[in-house]
């Protein structure tokens, strides 16, 4: 009994310190986050500031246009994500119920399209941006990430999983097909389709080499390319109080929806793994 | 003369076919918007990337095909052995490193602890964060004059240290920092897969008198190998794609360009240097890589992953 | 009925004239200025199309350096070019494809006044010794020092004027700053390290082109010569290694004696410190030498009008009367001689002395016409200097390698 109790002592232990090291840096960034110029370089530092200078949240706000890269980022990874379950959930359909010369080829490479590494796509479609005047423009955050083959291949496999009988109703109801996909087929597909929003969002969301490339004005950058420039501007030198502030500006909204939607977020991530 | 029977049969392939074809219009125009962005995103930027490697071109000025040339400058090329030799670095040190500390720490948590949620939190927080920020907290964290890192080591006699802005440390830093990041995904994937390991089998092993270390190398490590194959898989792509933090916390490629990796090349030769030619080169390269070292991965290990 | 007619005929003319009177040309204008001199140059818009009719001016911030080249070559290839600019390296995106309409205009009947110009700059602007953009904020490095440190560490608060003066103080303030066991002071620090290179080579008699641009000299004797005073200040402990990026922030910190920066940075330190500083020429060597740094107001391809009016409005730019506003206000360099002797660049130095040293440092400009491998040039100087003070190679190796790899480079292009 002894013995189990020790174990359990030890492993508390070890997962508290590795625990520590893991929320260590949050705290040290809300820290700074809160403190003047000066006390910033007080040496020896310390962990809380004399005053809390929230207006640091404040000068943030104003020298970077943040609400701006909000903005932004929400407008693209909305329309994106939405794109991604509704050309997904048409393409996935197909590919599970219907019947038709060549469905399992294309198939085949829809899935192909999964080994081809971002890199390998990004100049081409750069300069193909360039050349249609899209550079700059909402356009090509958007347009080049409407459908993924992970979303097509998640749907399907879940669609493949809904039973036939209830499509063979709705024919003797004379209901057309795409009726019956968004009356039917998609409610039942909620943890399905929750996956790939989740997945399209965030990925959407966090996206950094595309549009840091394609974007060259500050008034259309994403929250992480703004932040991005937000950290050059400063010199990356001793303003580090607004660039804590700006860090945890950006982190929130995510961190928030993390802690209200963990389980659901933690869930869909080891279901993805567990398929293989 | 073709009697009433071979009729019927022609009608009736005709009527067949007629239906196929009808099939196959519905089929296509479902399938129609994803392919497009398909081929125009995808498809045909790759068939571009190709056609682009045999060409010089600065966006501006006309192109100016030049075949295998620049594959052969790259090959000759200081940066491009610096980029190989650092993306191998981090590879090799990020991935093990993330893999036995994740897999460690999931294995505790799986001994029926409380606060197990709490705890696999507190682990995967750092996952959600955006790279972008998280990469600035390290650069002050990291910083050589007020660093909390430094702060810290000086209380055990190290240091300081001038972590990102050292030739010999900086990537290590950023491998570090990459590590902490990531290895909450891994906790939440292993510790997945531990729970889903049928307990019964550990329940005959025990009857059968198996010591702990046995079952964990006969029973856990077995059962976990589809979870470790997917890991490993998804590690080393995803590591040999790593730009984002390097381009916030060492822009240019580091001190003596220690932090300048393949795919931190292809940007810069692209969108600094403009030469689009040898960058698309480069891409496609690293692509081909990647993809043999999959196919390698699967030749090898896939007959070791112990499927149920 | 013929009223009605001879009604509708005097409202359709009366309209006419209203519109031919309202008709004005706009033009599109992107500027790679921030902070405070964005703002400045915002009000001159301003004032610009508040006194006339017929141009409006709409200006768009288009970021820095950096970013605004990118979105220029963008928009080379897109087709979807400004009609004029502030312009980084403008030559290399005017010049280089075949666009000298700066060089016309300035032929032409409303050309400028270029003797009150100093031949250094419009050399800064030309492209295969044509001018293709006109001189407007341009800035040089300058010496920022700390005169509180100064004193403190018992010396006199007044900068060197030579390499070895420069090297004698800085190990005075070393050996101080050791003894008072002072955390993080570092002597001498430099922001834009290529910039100052370039410098100090000049300073030793070296050079870093040939004439006709085709080849890089930095591998010669007085060149290497320079490198290696550059590394003697690592080896000495009296400027760190790799950390040039933070040269100013640590000086504004207070704890940096000597910072070499752009004069276009005087106006946010002097906001920002709480010291007493002043500024000063670089020292020289065997002379005193300094290049120019900069942006540069650019005209692109358009309708002839819309051409016109962008060059009404450069013209506007560069009248002496707000050149003067805009040095005062900015703190870039006056691009015109008799600016320099006018009242309100006199008030500016008795109002803000730490202003004299750059506008004095005028003299010792040596200026490069931009050609197409400026900016490999600039970033073979960067990992020059990074391989030198690492001591990964020897000066006259990285000297070499840069001037191989400037010779591949105009290989590739020519």
């Amino acid at each position: 009994m002894r013995r189990t109790l020790v174990k359990k002592l030890i492993i508390h232990l070890v997962l508290l310190t590795l625990g520590a090291a893991m929320v260590l840096p949050f705290l040290w960034m809300v820290s700074t986050s809160l403190k003047g110029y000066h006390e910033v370089f007080r040496y020896p530092p310390r962990w809380i500031p004399d005053e809390p200078q929230w207006r640091n949240y404040l000068e943030v706000w104003k020298l970077a246009p943040f609400g701006r890269f909000y903005v932004n980022s929400t407008i693209v990874a909305v329309i994106t994500t939405a794109g991604q379950v509704l050309t997904g959930v048409l393409a996935a359909y197909a590919f599970a119920r219907m019947e038709f010369a060549g469905r399992d080829q294309i198939f085949m490479l829809f899935l192909a399209t999964l080994m081809v590494p971002t890199q390998v796509t990004l100049i081409p479609t750069y300069i193909v941006m360039s050349r249609m005047g899209w550079i700059d423009s909402y356009k090509s955050l958007i347009v080049p990430f409407l459908a993924t083959a992970f979303s097509v291949f998640l749907l399907r496999q879940f669609f493949l999983t809904i039973p036939k009988e209830l499509e063979e109703a709705s024919i003797m109801d004379g209901c057309s097909k795409l009726r019956f996909i968004f009356a039917v087929i998609m409610p039942l597909s909620k943890p399905a389709i929750s996956s790939v929003a989740l997945f399209g969002f965030l990925g959407s969301w966090n996206s950094y080499l595309w549009p840091l490339i394609v974007i060259n004005s500050n008034q259309m950058r994403t929250l992480p390319i703004g932040l991005r420039y937000f950290v050059s501007q400063q010199g990356g030198g001793s303003e580090w109080h607004y660039l804590m502030a700006a860090s945890l500006i950006v982190m929130l909204p995510v961190l928030i929806v993390f802690f209200l939607a963990q389980k659901q977020f933690i869930e869909g991530i080891a279901k993805s793994g567990i398929k293989g | 003369m073709q009697d009433a029977y071979t009729l019927e049969a022609k009608a009736k392939r005709r009527r067949a076919r007629k239906k196929a074809v009808q099939r196959a219009l519905v089929g296509y125009t479902f399938l129609t918007p994803a392919s497009a962005i398909m081929i125009f995103f995808i498809f045909i930027p790759v068939a571009m990337a190709f056609y682009l490697s045999l060409f010089e071109w600065d966006l501006i000025n006309p192109m100016r095909f030049v075949g295998l040339k620049n594959y052969a400058r790259i090959f000759k090329s200081q940066d491009f052995f610096i980029a190989v030799r650092n993306t191998f670095y981090f590879v090799g040190v990020q991935l093990p490193l993330d893999f036995c500390i994740s897999l460690g720490v999931a294995l505790l948590l799986n001994q029926k602890i409380r606060g197990l949620s709490f705890y696999r939190t507190v682990f995967f927080t750092p996952v959600v964060t955006a790279t972008v920020a998280v990469s600035a907290v390290w650069m002050w964290l990291y910083d050589p004059f007020d660093g909390l890192l430094n702060y810290l080591l000086s209380f055990v006699g190290l240091g300081p240290y001038r972590w990102l802005n050292d030739p010999k440390m900086a990537m290590l830093s950023v491998i570090i920092m990459s590590v902490w990041k990531g290895l909450g995904y891994n906790v939440v994937l292993f510790l997945a897969g531990l729970q889903n390991i049928d307990p019964s089998l550990y329940e005959a092993a025990a009857i059968d008198g198996a010591t702990p270390r046995q079952q964990f190398w006969y029973i856990t490590l077995p059962q976990l190998s589809p979870t470790m194959y997917f890991v490993l898989i998804m590690g080393v792509i995803n590591s040999f794609k790593v730009f984002t933090q390097i381009d916030v916390m060492t822009p240019g490629g580091g001190p003596l360009k220690s932090t300048l990796v393949i795919v931190y090349l292809i940007y810069q030769q692209a969108f600094n240097s403009f030469r689009f030619g040898e960058a698309s080169a480069l891409s496609v390269l690293l692509s081909l890589f990647i993809l043999l070292l999959t196919l390698l991965q699967r030749l090898f290990l896939e007959k070791r992953v112990h499927y149920n | 009925m013929k009223k009605a007619a001879v009604l509708v005929l005097a409202l359709a003319l009366l309209l006419a004239g209203v519109s031919t009177a309202l008709a004005k040309t706009t033009i599109t204008f992107w500027y790679s200025l921030g902070g405070n001199a964005g703002r400045v140059f915002q009000e001159m818009v301003a004032e610009f199309n508040a006194s006339q009719d017929e141009i409006f001016v709409d200006a768009v911030y288009t970021g820095g350096y950096g970013e605004t080249a990118q979105k220029v070559t963008a928009s080379l290839a897109a087709n979807t070019l400004p009609d004029g600019g502030v312009i980084p390296a403008a030559p290399l995106f005017t010049g280089r494809v075949g666009n000298y309409l700066i060089d016309e205009y300035l032929r032409g009947p409303k050309g400028l006044d270029m003797d009150d110009f100093y031949e250094e700059f419009w050399n800064y602007n030309k492209y295969d010794g044509c001018i293709a953009s006109l001189p407007f904020n341009n800035s040089t490095p300058v010496l920022f020092y700390n005169k509180d440190i100064l004193r403190q560490a018992g010396l006199e608060p007044k900068a060197p004027e030579t390499w070895d003066e420069l090297v004698e103080m800085a190990i005075h303030l070393r050996d101080w700053a050791a003894q008072e066991r002072l955390r993080n002071f570092v002597p001498i620090n430099m922001r834009n390290q290529d910039w100052m290179l370039k410098g100090f080579i000049l300073q030793n008699g070296g050079q870093l082109m040939n004439e006709d641009y085709s080849a890089a000299l930095i591998n010669e004797p007085e060149a290497v010569e320079a490198i290696e005073f550059w590394v003697s200040l690592v080896d000495q402990g009296l400027m760190p290694a790799g950390l040039h990026d933070r040269a100013r922030d640590h000086f504004i910190a207070g704890n940096q004696a000597f910072l070499f920066d752009s004069t276009a940075g005087i106006g946010t330190i002097a906001q920002t410190v709480e010291f007493d500083f002043d500024t000063a020429m670089l020292p020289g060597n065997k002379q005193r030498a300094v290049t120019l740094g900069g942006a540069a107001l650019t005209m692109f391809p358009s309708t002839p009008e819309r051409q016109d009016a962008t060059w009404e409005f450069l013209t506007w730019l560069l009248q002496p009367e707000n050149v003067a506003k805009w040095t005062v206000q900015t703190g870039y360099v006056p691009v015109r001689k008799s600016v320099l002797e006018s009242p309100e660049i006199q008030q500016l130095f008795e109002e803000q002395p730490y202003y004299r040293a750059a506008f004095e440092q005028l003299e010792y400009v040596v200026s490069m016409e931009h050609f197409w491998e400026l900016g490999a040039l600039d970033e073979y100087l960067v990992n020059l200097i990074s391989q030198v003070e690492y001591e990964a190679q020897t000066p006259q190796e990285a000297a070499d390698e840069l001037v191989r790899l400037m010779a591949e480079e105009i290989e590739r292009n020519r």
